[in-house]
């Protein structure tokens, strides 16, 4: 308060001294001024109160307002992070202003509903926000992951260490049980909504937004926050606010990267036993049971001589420019980033144009425009596969024979040379996936104040973009006879997204305490997708790969179109109590094309209260600010196009024709239905120096879109329809504090600490678990959802246990596999002579979710010094190191350095007639046959814990002092140099297990979790440069 | 306030014309519907499918087959219990029933009255032989988009059989041909559009289905002996050309040597690494294993023995000799039937002549039997290839009755096992006879079936699919007592309680 006193004081002087002067007059100016510091302060909004007359202070401070019209106009200076002042004009025409910092209330704004900006005060449920700044300083291309640890509650995954690899973004856990229900998040830029799908197992398509343009990042992960935004973000948003012009300011900024990356963990491979098979040594033989190599006998490290280091280089030049009336940014960027992988490599250019008119007093008009094109040449999902499994005394870098032709790791003369290990360095030279996307995302928002509390926004946004993908297997490629002559698969994806928002707006103080604000709104969306494949083989000429080269092609049908519409009409009703209460609700129509008929219309609404319960406090308090507050909230969720009708395929049979697709429609397809409870508290204490946001959530989803194997009876072999639930429920604390900020020197904490408890409350009809098809790597465990369990779920077998926690074993010694079955009393089943019956079928093993994850970034200031790192801390949650168990199987494993051979004593017991357990005194020689018969075949071998703590990166930079920059004529100069995964404690026996096998197109509960054989994270350094004309 | 309900009036009149709007969840690269005769094809060619999965699977089963290994799960242990994705399941309800409610819906838009009719035929053809493996089945509920249909009655099913051989019957003799939508040869693989022979098919699958339900329901032998006269009266069989195929693993007989698969979830035959078993060599046959004599001359055309011009037989369960080659077992493809491009049978003349023979025999009628028993007999061993001098040979050895008061159900039920070689119906018939030793001379209980099979138990019947039936109509499943019961296998059909 001490600081507020002066002000207030200086500001009764000003105004009283002012008003001695003469009546009515045209213009007002003066200089905005920061009251501790007294430097100018740029971009302050000065508004004549109930009007939509206003401008920004340039940046020397200054500003000029014309008042004319208006009868004792009252004016408001506004800033970010200061607290707002009210001034009324008696005739005075210089209004010099200092504003003060203001840490006592959440005087932030953020971006909520369709590019509307709203008092983080009077939100009443969880909204984080990320600033650009620290997205560009975690030094990731792709905008999901800059967000890894910055956010609670959300659970991000890259992929792989390709610089292709998809993220998957899961926020307050997965809502849809279905393999084709994309859990993925809504994305926003500028209150459109983009494509972040993924296409053809690419990279997913937020990538295209370049993170340098960003301005900051608003996460809206409550049902309450998505019911503005439709169907769509059931699964929560993330919104974008790009970069823009500002007023009075222009400049040119160029930023330039330069980065290493190299693989950060590989799945520990054995280096000690040759080709063969039970100790011999085999060179037709593609396992690696073979003898221990000798001394003297040459071995080869296959896959690290596979993988290279990686190079990234950025470029970024941007300019920006502003008068009153208009103000333009123009930037353009340019990535190279070549993968570990010797095969893959991504390019992005990019091209932001982005410019704001005030055409009149009300008419402003906002347009933008944003062109990427990006090359992405990868190689498919698993496929370090032959690298990790290639015998280690051959040396796999020689793929080809001095006479030029393709070498084989196995001799076969009978012509079948296809039948066995692809060379991935042979591959790699030669086969390759590229994926070349030209898109543009453009806008253009039409603002019209209609009057003082009245104002109108018309936004059209089109996202078009058009994918060219292209695979080619040359002839002599492994794996079927077909690929060895060679194949080509090329598709061409054209798709739009055209969305038309119209939103009202209105404010109006209603007594001097009560304030509402309302928002009305309507919007459409039109999205289109095409794409037409052809595949075929036999090259012509075995060194084109073109597809004319091609000589026969698939008859498959190759021509898909998608088609969706949606209409939505919606409203935001919020009453504000004197700054104590807060009430709102929100309520929402959507049309969507892809239901059935008479389900096409759905309605959600959703209720919020917060109170300021600080307010009642006594001001002495250490809590400067506390609220509490509750929302609820439904969502509704749409299906994808085509689910409600029954299409014919072509017939390949004699006689040609149609017949039924095995894909029956629904046309009585209802949308999900989520509903989430979220109650929560914000708190400041110090002033400001501790922020604290705590939030519980409980959301379940029911009639989810499910697509499933029926009855044939029903007329079709998968069935689109509703049934299932789904509950997830969490605990999201957000942690922001100032620890110490004096002189020179400053150091600030955030945390976000999150857990999601996922269960799959109900399943279709008497369905127990739905696994994910894409995941069935390995028969002894794989990724699925059971009934009761954690969606993430994973089940596989088992060792057989007896009820006393025991490990059961034969009379040999060797573990028994199963579970031991009980009737429905409980009682142990028998069999016909007297031993107790085993199941040997699949059981849950584990959870792919973490208990929690905690994110902590240190900031640190010294002078011209900036240092940030951040901890990445996951706790709990399973990996199914699916890699690991075809490596043991093949015989490569690093695990079976230490085990092979060994011979053990089990401590365990073996099961005698009439359920009685003898000790085991058998020893077993843990030998191929052993893993073969008894390690492989036990899917709880594979199932690890990945609790993990990261350093994640770690940013140094400098800021060149003002004078040698104003020596270069250069505004500014920051250097500055990130690590990237620095340091990973783990107890995780394989590679990374930041993992996910397919990427973020699968739906339902995915791939996350699943290791096998992809290309390993990497390690990276970066040096960037940033200097400001 | 004016200008916001103007707003509110836009909004309202936007979505006014929500209903053109929305209705764009439509297919534009694919048809929806089509007309009758690009459908017609798909229903035909599954019915082969069909028809293949049938004799395949039940070859194991009624002991032509078994194979070398000795421990197929089903084949060979008839651990049925936990089968999914059981085909005749599917086949019926979506290969043949989906196509053939298409078939018929297109039909009807064009009143092509000879498509209707052929396609009520193919479905009771379809339905028979699905209720005859699974008992109790959706029929009235089927086919509709519900996912767990409720299942009816076999007896009803029976009736519906016949109802909708009527049906068909009735349309086909009431359709003109020259003012109805077009059927060729490219429509029809199988009668090139005639339809006195569907009329002629309708009529054997009828004395099919009334057979059935002898002798253990009814004694119906007058209304079985009508229909099967009537059906040969100008009969040709009803067999799926795949001549005219171009070779892709669709247009090639399944029963083939090139074991053709059309799509991942189909059955492959296994004929490489099977044999036939003792009862079909020895007592079906009349095989002399131990001095090898051949009894009866359809042994060498039905397969080829090995290089010692012996043929050995595997029993069921058991598995083949470690010692013996694959190759010493008899080479089972080259058939008549299981060659790439042979005619797969979906009826055959000489079951015409068994079913008469068989109903004549019941109906005290003996010389009519004996000319029927002669003539199946006799056509089977022309269609197989076998010289008329070594059909003379053997129509006057031992092995066959001399006259008619010498003929016995037995020899007409052998014989017609061996004419109805690969063909799934002699399943039908062992368990109207409730796998009587004094029908089946010699047939024995495989020695090592899972461990829920019971001393001189046989597979009465498949079980419902796991996959789906288990979790869809799991409450249909419990009524009837079929939910994961080893007991719902051995549970006899309606007619051979």
């Amino acid at each position: 308060m001490n600081r507020i006193v002066p002000l207030l004081l200086f500001i009764s002087i000003l105004v009283s001294f002012t008003t001695q002067k003469a009546d009515a007059q045209d213009m007002i100016r003066g200089t905005i001024k920061d009251q501790k510091t007294n430097e100018p302060l740029v971009g302050v909004t000065v508004m004549i109160k109930g009007t939509t007359r206003g401008v920004i202070s340039d940046i020397d401070g200054a500003y000029t307002l014309d008042v004319s019209g208006i009868t004792k106009p009252r004016v408001t200076f506004s800033y970010i992070g200061y607290k707002s002042r009210e001034v009324e004009i008696k005739g005075q025409s210089v209004v010099d202003i200092l504003l003060s910092e203001d840490f006592t209330e959440l005087q932030e704004f953020v971006v909520t509903a369709f590019g509307v900006e709203t008092e983080k005060k009077s939100i009443n449920y969880a909204v984080q926000e990320v600033k650009g700044q620290e997205i560009q300083r975690s030094g990731q291309n792709n905008v999901i992951n800059a967000l890894q640890g910055k956010v609670a509650g959300t659970q991000i995954t890259n992929s792989s260490g390709s610089p292709g690899s998809s993220s998957h973004i899961l926020i307050r856990g997965a809502n849809s049980i279905s393999e084709s229900t994309i859990n993925q998040p809504l994305f926003i830029v500028d209150g459109i909504p983009i494509d972040n799908t993924v296409a053809f197992g690419g990279i997913n398509r937020g990538f295209d937004i370049n993170p340098n343009d960003i301005e900051s990042i608003t996460v809206l992960k409550s049902g309450a926050a998505s019911a503005l935004y439709g169907s769509e973000a059931a699964n929560g948003a993330i919104i974008i606010t790009t970069k823009r012009g500002k007023a009075g300011v222009t400049s040119v900024t160029y930023s330039s990267t330069f980065s290493m990356e190299q693989a950060f963990r590989i799945t520990p491979k054995q280096h000690s036993f040759k080709q063969g098979n039970v100790g011999v040594f085999d060179p037709q033989s593609q396992a690696n049971w073979g003898p221990q190599v000798l001394p003297g006998d040459p071995t080869f490290d296959n896959v690290n001589n596979f993988l290279r280091t990686g190079s990234v280089q950025k470029h970024d030049i941007s300019l920006t420019t502003g008068s009153e009336k208009s103000s333009l940014l123009a930037s353009v960027n340019y990535l190279d980033h070549q993968g570990i992988h010797p095969a893959e490599a991504l390019s992005r250019f990019g091209l932001f144009v982005k410019g704001e008119n005030k055409i009149s007093e009300k008419l402003s008009l906002e347009t933008s425009l944003n062109y990427i094109k990006t090359n992405n040449s990868r190689a498919p999902f698993g496929n370090m596969i032959n690298a990790y499994l290639w015998p280690i005394n051959d040396d796999m870098s020689i793929s080809r024979n001095p006479d030029g032709t393709k070498r084989w790791l196995i001799d076969r003369p009978d012509g079948q040379e296809w039948s066995q290990r692809e060379n991935p360095h042979w591959a790699a030279n030669n086969n390759s996936i590229k994926d070349e996307v030209d898109r543009i995302i453009a806008l253009s928002t039409l603002r019209y104040s209609i009057s003082d509390n009245l104002n109108l926004t018309y936004r059209l946004g089109a996202d078009i973009s058009n994918f060219h993908y292209k695979q080619i297997t040359r002839p002599g490629s492994a794996g079927t006879e077909e690929l060895f002559s060679g194949v080509i698969t090329e598709a061409d994806r054209y798709s739009d997204k055209i969305t038309s928002t119209l939103l009202l707006e209105f404010e109006k103080n209603l007594t001097e305490k009560i304030q509402i604000s309302a928002l009305v709104g309507h919007n459409a969306q039109w999205d289109n997708a095409r794409s037409t494949t052809i595949r075929g083989t036999g090259y012509r000429n075995p060194n084109l790969d073109n597809i004319n080269n091609l000589s026969i092609f698939f008859p498959d049908p190759s021509q898909g179109i998608l088609r969706r519409r949606i209409v939505g009409a919606f409203t935001d009703v919020r009453v504000n109590y004197d700054g104590i209460v807060y009430l709102g609700a929100t309520a929402r129509n959507d049309w969507s094309s892809t239901l059935g008929f008479d389900f096409q219309g759905y309605f959600y609404p959703s209720v919020n209260l917060g109170v300021v319960f600080s307010e009642f406090l006594n001001s002495q308090s250490i809590l400067s600010f506390g609220k509490v507050r509750a929302s609820y909230a439904a969502i509704g969720k749409d299906a994808r196009p085509g689910q409600t009708i029954t299409v014919l395929q072509p017939f390949a049979g004699i006689g040609g024709g149609f017949r039924a697709s095995p894909f029956a429609g629904n046309p009585n397809l209802a949308p999900e239905i989520s509903s989430e409870l979220e109650i929560g508290t914000n708190l400041i204490f110090y002033n400001g120096k501790m922020k604290l946001d705590v939030a519980y959530y409980n959301m379940v989803s029911d009639g989810m879109i499910i697509q499933s194997r029926v009855s044939p009876a029903s007329g079709g072999i998968l069935l689109t329809f509703n049934a299932g639930s789904v509950r997830n429920r969490g605990v999201e604390i957000m942690a922001d504090f100032e620890l110490f900020s004096q002189n020179d020197f400053q150091w600030n904490l955030l945390a976000n600490i999150s857990g999601n408890r996922s269960r799959v409350v109900d399943l279709p009809s008497f369905v127990s678990r739905l696994p994910v098809t894409p995941g069935q790597l390995i028969s002894s465990a794989r990724p699925i959802s059971i009934l009761g369990e954690p969606l993430l779920g994973i089940e596989g077998t088992t060792y057989l246990y007896n009820e006393f926690g025991q490990l059961v074993v034969d009379e040999n010694g060797v573990p028994r596999i199963g579970t031991y079955l009980r009737d429905e009393d409980g009682n142990f089943v028998l069999n016909s002579d007297g031993t107790r019956a085993t199941d040997p079928t699949r059981v849950n093993l584990g959870n792919r979710e973490p208990l929690a994850i905690i994110g902590i970034t240190n900031s640190f200031m010294y002078k011209n010094f900036d240092l940030s790192f951040m901890f990445d801390i996951r706790i709990g949650g399973d990996v199914l190191n699916a890699a690991n168990a075809t490596m043991i199987g093949n015989g490569s494993s690093g695990y079976l350095e230490d085990y092979r051979n060994r011979e053990t004593t089990f401590n365990a017991v073996v099961e005698q007639e009439g359920g009685v357990f003898t000790p085991n005194t058998e020893s077993v020689i843990l030998n191929q046959s052993f893993f073969a018969t008894s390690y492989t075949p036990v899917g709880s071998n594979f199932v690890e814990d990945a609790t993990w703590a990261r350093l994640r990166y770690m940013s140094i930079g400098y800021n060149l002092p003002q004078s040698i920059a104003e020596s270069l004529r250069i505004k500014n100069i920051h250097v500055s140099v990130t690590g990237r995964n620095l340091l990973l404690f783990t107890k995780y026996s394989g590679g990374d297990p930041e993992v996910n096998y397919a990427g973020a197109g699968v739906g339902g509960s995915g791939t996350v979790g699943l290791d096998y054989f992809n290309v390993p994270q990497v390690q990276g350094f970066d040096l960037n440069i940033r200097a400001s004309f | 306030m004016k200008k916001l309900s103007l707003v509110l009036a836009l909004i309202f009149l936007v979505n006014f014309g929500c209903d053109d709007f929305l209705d764009v969840n439509l297919s534009e690269d694919s048809p929806t519907t089509s007309t009758p005769n690009f459908l017609l094809p798909a229903v035909i060619s599954n019915t082969a499918t069909s028809v293949f999965d049938h004799g395949d699977e039940l070859a194991y089963v009624t002991q032509q087959l078994a194979t070398f290994s000795g421990f197929d799960k089903y084949k060979d242990r008839w651990d049925y219990v936990t089968a999914n994705r059981v085909k005749q399941w599917r086949r019926h309800y979506f290969d043949i029933g989906k196509n053939i409610f298409n078939t018929i819906e297109a039909a009807e838009r064009e009143e092509a009255t000879n498509y209707i009719g052929i396609s009520k035929i193919l479905f009771a053809f379809s339905t028979l032989r699905t209720t005859a493996m699974f008992g109790d089945m959706p029929f009235f509920e089927a086919i509709t988009n519900n996912p767990s249909p409720k299942y009816d009655d076999q007896a009803v099913i029976y009736g519906e059989v016949l109802k909708l051989l009527e049906e068909g019957i009735t349309l086909l003799e009431n359709t003109n041909p020259a003012t109805v939508w077009p059927l060729t040869a490219k429509e029809d693989n199988v009668y090139g559009g005639n339809l006195e022979h569907w009329i002629r098919f309708a009529y054997a699958v009828k004395a099919r289905a009334l057979l059935h339900y002898t002798p253990n329901i009814n004694q119906n032998y007058a209304d079985i002996i009508a229909a099967a006269n009537t059906a040969l009266n100008g009969w040709e069989d009803a067999a799926f050309d795949y001549s005219v195929g171009g070779g892709n693993p669709l247009q090639t007989n399944q029963f083939g040597e090139s074991q053709a698969r059309p799509e991942w979830d189909f059955a492959q035959n296994t004929y490489g690494t099977s044999a036939p078993t003792p009862f079909f060599l020895e007592e079906v046959l009349k095989y002399d294993s131990e001095n090898h004599i051949i009894g009866d001359p359809r042994i060498s055309y039905l397969m080829e023995p090995n290089s010692e011009g012996h043929f050995l037989s595997i029993m069921p369960s058991v598995g083949k000799v470690p010692t013996i080659l694959n190759e010493d077992y008899p080479n089972l493809y080259g058939s008549y039937i299981t060659r790439d491009n042979a005619p797969l049978y979906f009826f055959r003349a000489e079951e015409l002549h068994f079913i008469l023979a068989e109903a004549y025999f019941q109906s005290e009628d003996k010389p009519n039997a004996y000319q029927a028993f002669i003539e199946g007999i006799t056509i089977n061993m022309d269609r197989a290839g076998v010289p008329a001098s070594e059909r003379t040979d053997f129509l006057a050895s031992e092995h066959i009755p001399q006259n008619a008061n010498e003929l016995l159900l037995r020899d007409i039920m052998m014989q017609k096992h061996v004419a109805l070689w690969l063909e799934g119906e002699v399943w039908t018939d062992m368990r109207r006879y409730r796998w009587s030793n004094q029908i089946y001379l010699g047939l024995q209980q495989p020695p090592n079936l899972e461990f829920y099979w019971n001393d001189g138990e046989f597979l009465e019947r498949f079980p419902y699919d796991t996959e789906t039936e288990e979790i869809y109509n799991k409450p249909e499943l419990d009524r009837l007592g079929a939910y994961q019961n080893p007991q719902w296998l051995k549970k006899p059909m309606i007619w051979a309680e």
